[in-house]
């Protein structure tokens, strides 16, 4: 039971609820700001009947050519908002909108540990394009994760990379 | 350039951005010996210098430069330095010149426009987006000129003239037509801003129609549905608005958003006098609902069409049956997801009150839980607590006795043991538990019986059980955040301090959350601890206000003109934060409080505070409320025993308090500018009144200023607590855990703050003009010290009895007590030192012939000696009632925690187990674990309290020795 509408400025004054969770950062204003200058329309913030955020998503669309693609930078659902396939909603509506601007595909990265978040992203569709090293803090590796949008006919930028990439050469 | 210099210079521009500004320093003046003349060397001296608090030489450079900047990068290391200096204005100036010399430079002229953005000067940024496009006619260009045309229209000065707007807007309008006719639309973003210009003028048809336009489908094609419902909605399309929500809810039948729309047009097309779209949407829920009976949306559309139809006096029973009976049933359903409470709170408001109680008993039993029996799963787990917390909105918990409460408070902990070994065992430490909830909830009523039985006693085994429960669970912040609010309730600064520390809270949640913790830190005498977090706010609003200007740029760069207007509202928001201008203050005075070197050092830190006494500039009517009030969690009832909506109260509770903190900052920023004043009007020259008329408009007006600010300030600071006198400000309720706390308007109110204040402003003036009331003045003032000692001689430690806020109070007016000697011993050192320093015998000739001339010029002054003794008077009472605040520091002992966690554990019959999860996974690394042990913490806080106050304390005295 969820109403969508894009994020707005004055939602980061309420967004505690997402944000004070263990996994989820609290960027600088800059950070925030920055994807409402540039890709207002892939910011979308979840809220519930009585008018709590209880998620969110911000990504945006970036590469030339055939590597024109959308990209989850953040996906945060409040604990108390969980088990409620909030999180897919957030994902379809950002796949939706990369249709439309006809990317070939969709990607994100995810901490190797964090095991759930995976086995989601596996449900939804995508799959572990290749390993990104010691790619977040403390040196942890990270997946770089896929699924192909319609215009990406023979499905080629789902082909998984055998060899790991180091962080610098992600293009 | 040439290349040598070139590399040189990349070593400074390097040293600045990392803010190694003295090596920059260092490096250009290398460059600048051998080139002395290199323009962009010299600018990047100045912006060194700026940043190293070399404003005045950094000025001149400045000056030098303007006079001809020569190429681009000179003019962008200066655009630098006028953004740090906040002289917007002058960037525009250097590139509007800049550009004058080279007509037509793309560069210069973009740069131009983003200067005149920055100072919001919209009628420029037009004309210059107009050359630009004249220049490089690119689209953007066009459209950056249309976006100024209506931002004059909406928010320049011609907004207020509703003709004038008109007229920018249909020009604006008029400017995109000519485009789309040329078949010129290249971008969304330029679709989108013709929509908006359409909605403006509220031409809501041609909106409509333009929507459904081959243009805006090409270009536009992820245009959000939501633009088209906003303009049914609008132009009262009702039946369209039906049908298209209807056609969203096939295909997404758990939007919310689209339920909402669908029954607006449903019940107006009733007022309408169609009821046969009841049926039709009865018919279309129900359907919905037989097809997707796993998802929330069509249920509580349902609640939702029922409570409608009684609002617009039509029969819901014979369609939807009994209210309750949906809520029971939207219970059995969903009551093991913990959004349940949140969904049927919206609608417990319209259950009569007296079914209240019988919904609860009926959620309970539904559960199948009973006092004998336990959750055998995790999905009765979740709706045994969902069943609790309505049974608490339901206001069940009101009516109970301490002796209920307290079983049930047994009862909740013991459920909270036994479904952690049940269900808790595998969790990860980022994870909240599943049965977290009972232990919150347990706190929410055990504040209950604290404030039923007004024992801080009970609060404390409150604290013991949350450290409990957060032990199991690092990370759940519900916990830690009630904590927070408990340690603050009992005037425990450091064991708050220890909870903030663990939430980690930064950026925006430094204004949207400090509320919780930085606004009570004044309140603690913990100096020590509030600092850096003074610091670490005011870094954060100064960096985001000058940083969000650029963030107008970007919106430009990026044709993102649906955001502009938000950016500038947010922008606003920022800067007029109260929050923002009361830990301005507080860290000012704080900082006058604690200085500690001699007279002199003393008043050049005091200088360099650079605090102007004569404005105020905070502007108190555009102060904004950004506080994140939903934060914590509660489920107190809907309506109180008089049947008052708790949600109306707690409203007005907020609201209320917002208004106290406003005039709290009212009287901390006078309190601040009269120190500061008078500090200022010692230290300028006297001229006699005589002297002053003879002269008529004399040189020296920043004197007569100074005398007449004093006046006037004094004037305000009696104004201030006139006001509230008639006002009568009331404590805000303290019914529930989580409600706001009170005000530290009211311990300001309960101390002497406005008599001695006012007191010592009028004695400082009088004592600067020599008059004979000075004396009088005197006399008064040590009266006051002389109460001021008692008042701190009466107050009485904490004991068993004392009520649940006591300590917290005492401990306010303990400190407050401080903060006016440590203010006024800071004024006073000063009088006496000047002075002394003025005596006849010390002072040189020419000195000594003004003051004989004062003292026989008018027989109605007073002489040095006479002040000095006077001075010295006031000191002493001053002293004694300092040495009865250090020798009283024993009264802030707090109560005493008897027990350990472990023994308070046993007698709630739980035992431990060993916590393994010290080196648990990789994830541990983003959890800050809060180590706090109950039992000693009071004391550590006690312990630090009176180590800093009693510092505090002896160095004042040190400061008003005098023989």
């Amino acid at each position: 039971m969820t109403s969508l509408r894009a994020f707005v400025c004055n939602d980061m004054f309420k967004f505690n609820g997402v944000n004070l969770d263990a996994l989820t950062e609290t960027y600088g204003l800059s950070f925030y700001m920055q994807y409402l200058a540039h890709w207002p329309e892939y910011f979308q913030v979840a809220v519930s009947p009585s008018g709590e955020i209880m998620g969110y998503i911000m990504g945006k669309a970036e590469g030339m050519m055939e590597n024109w693609h959308g990209h989850v930078t953040a996906l945060s659902v409040s604990p108390d908002y969980r088990r409620l396939g909030l999180a897919a909603t957030l994902m379809k509506f950002l796949e939706d909108v990369s249709e439309k601007k006809r990317c070939f595909f969709v990607d994100l990265f995810v901490r190797v540990s964090n095991q759930i978040a995976i086995n989601m992203y596996h449900q939804l569709g995508y799959i572990v394009y290749r390993t990104v090293l010691e790619y977040y803090s403390g040196d942890e590796n990270a997946y770089d994760m896929r699924k192909a949008l319609k215009r990406d006919v023979d499905k080629k930028s789902v082909i998984p990379l055998t060899n790991p990439v180091r962080p610098e050469d992600i293009d | 350039m040439d290349s040598v210099n070139e590399r040189r210079l990349r070593i400074v521009f390097d040293a600045i951005d990392l803010g190694n500004n003295k090596k920059a320093l260092q490096e250009v003046e290398k460059v600048l010996k051998k080139t002395p003349n290199l323009k962009t060397g010299l600018a990047l001296k100045a912006l060194s210098l700026i940043r190293l608090g070399r404003e005045r030489e950094s000025q001149q450079i400045i000056n030098e430069l303007e006079k001809d900047p020569e190429d681009d990068s000179t003019l962008q290391v200066m655009t630098y330095c006028y953004r740090e200096l906040d002289q917007l204005d002058k960037i525009c100036k250097v590139y509007s010149d800049a550009a004058k010399k080279m007509p037509g430079n793309e560069e210069l002229l973009t740069q131009l426009f983003m200067a005149h953005v920055r100072v919001n000067d919209y009628k420029s940024q037009q004309t210059v987006a107009l050359q630009l496009f004249k220049a490089k006619p690119k689209n953007p260009y066009y459209f950056w000129a249309v976006m100024s045309v209506v931002l004059q229209a909406l928010r320049g000065s011609e907004s207020k003239d509703k003709q004038k707007a008109k007229v920018l807007l249909s020009l604006a309008q008029k400017m995109i037509d000519k485009i789309i006719k040329e078949d010129k639309i290249e971008a969304e973003q330029e679709v989108q801003l013709y929509l908006s210009i359409l909605e403006y003028q509220e031409k809501y048809e041609d909106a409509l129609e333009f929507l459904q336009s081959k243009v805006c489908i090409e270009k536009f094609p992820g245009a959000p549905i939501t633009i088209k419902i906003e303009i049914y909605k609008k132009l009262k399309k009702w039946k369209e608005l039906m049908s298209l929500s209807q056609e969203l809810l096939q295909e997404d039948p758990d939007r919310w958003d689209y339920y909402q729309d669908y029954l607006l047009a449903c019940f107006e097309l009733v007022k309408d006098g169609d009821n046969s779209v009841i049926d039709l949407s009865f018919n279309f829920i129900t359907d919905i609902l037989k097809s997707n009976s796993k998802v929330r949306g069509p249920y509580l559309a349902r609640i939702e069409m029922h409570k409608r139809m009684r609002n617009n006096n039509l029969d819901p029973e014979k369609l939807f049956g009994d209210y309750q009976d949906l809520l029971i049933e939207y219970f059995s359903i969903f009551g093991n997801k913990k959004c349940c409470v949140n969904d049927l709170k919206m609608f417990l408001e319209h259950l009569p009150v007296e079914r209240r109680s019988n919904l609860a008993s009926k959620l309970l039993q539904d559960t199948g839980i009973s006092s004998t029996t336990l959750p055998q799963n995790k999905d009765q787990l979740q709706k045994h607590i969902c069943s609790l917390q309505i049974s608490r909105l339901c206001g069940s918990h009101s009516a109970l006795s301490i002796e209920h409460l307290q079983a049930l408070y047994s009862a909740l902990t013991l459920h909270y043991e036994h479904s952690f070994s049940a269900f808790g065992k595998d969790l990860l430490s980022t994870d909240i538990g599943p049965s977290d909830q009972y232990s919150i909830l347990a706190a929410h009523i055990m504040y209950d019986i604290a404030i039923k039985s007004n024992s801080s006693y009970r609060l404390i085994e409150t604290l013991h059980f949350l450290n409990y429960l957060l032990k199991n669970s690092p990370s759940n912040f519900h916990g830690k955040l009630l904590c927070l609010q408990i340690f603050h309730i009992l005037g425990c600064g450091m064991g708050a301090h220890k909870v903030y520390d663990s939430l980690d809270i930064k950026h925006i949640q430094l204004d949207s959350m400090g509320y919780l913790h930085c606004a009570h830190l004044p309140s603690t005498a913990l100096a020590s601890l509030s600092k850096p977090i003074y610091d670490q706010t005011l870094k954060f609003f100064t960096a985001s206000y000058k940083d969000s200007l650029e963030y107008l740029a970007m919106s430009y760069k990026y044709g993102s003109f649906s955001k502009l207007q938000e950016f500038m509202d947010f922008r606003e928001k920022l800067s007029n934060s109260l929050h923002y201008s009361m830990v301005s203050v507080e860290a000012l005075l704080q900082e006058i409080i604690a200085f500690n070197g001699t007279n002199q050092q003393n008043y050049l830190q005091f200088q360099n505070m650079k605090i102007e006494p004569n404005e105020d500039r905070i502007n108190y009517e555009e102060l904004t409320d950004n506080r994140d009030l939903n934060v914590m969690l509660r489920w107190d009832p809907i309506r109180d025993e008089n049947n008052e909506s708790l949600y109306d109260k707690i409203k007005e509770i907020e609201k209320e308090s917002f208004n106290q903190d406003v005039v709290l900052l009212r009287i901390r920023s006078t309190l601040l500018r009269l120190v500061a004043s008078s500090v200022e009007l010692i230290h300028t020259p006297y001229r006699s009144l005589n002297t002053k008329e003879q002269n008529g408009h004399s040189s020296n007006s920043s004197v007569e200023d100074g005398d007449e600010s004093q006046t006037i300030l004094i004037d305000t600071w009696d104004s201030h607590f006139k006001l509230i006198e008639i006002l009568k400000y009331q404590q805000s309720s303290s019914q529930f855990l989580v409600n706001l706390l009170p005000s530290r308007l009211h311990v300001i109110l309960q101390l002497p703050y406005n008599k001695v204040f006012s007191l010592l402003g009028k004695f400082v003036h009088n004592l600067w003009m020599s008059s004979v009331e000075t004396k009088e003045l005197g006399k008064a003032l040590q009266q006051a010290f002389l109460d001021l000692k008692s008042f701190i001689e009466t107050l009485e430690p904490v004991n068993e009895t004392s009520n649940l806020f006591y300590y917290r109070d005492l401990q306010a007016k303990f400190i407050g007590c401080v903060e006016i000697m440590s203010l006024c011993s800071f004024v006073l050192s000063f009088c006496y030192d000047k002075c002394s320093h003025n005596q006849p015998q010390t002072v040189s000739k020419k000195k000594k012939q003004q003051s004989n001339l004062e003292v026989n010029e008018n027989s109605k002054q007073i002489t040095i000696k006479e002040k000095i003794s006077l001075i010295t008077d006031i000191m002493r009472n001053l002293k004694s009632a300092l040495n009865s605040a250090e020798n009283s520091l024993e009264k802030l002992k707090p109560i005493k925690v008897e027990k350990n966690l472990n023994e308070y554990l046993a007698s709630l019959s739980i035992t431990p187990k060993e916590s393994n999860k010290t080196n648990n996974s990789e994830t541990a690394s983003v959890i800050t674990t809060v180590n706090i042990d109950i039992h000693t913490i009071f004391d550590e806080n006690y312990q630090q309290s009176v180590k800093e106050l009693s510092m505090l304390i002896k160095d004042k005295l040190k400061l008003i020795n005098v023989k």
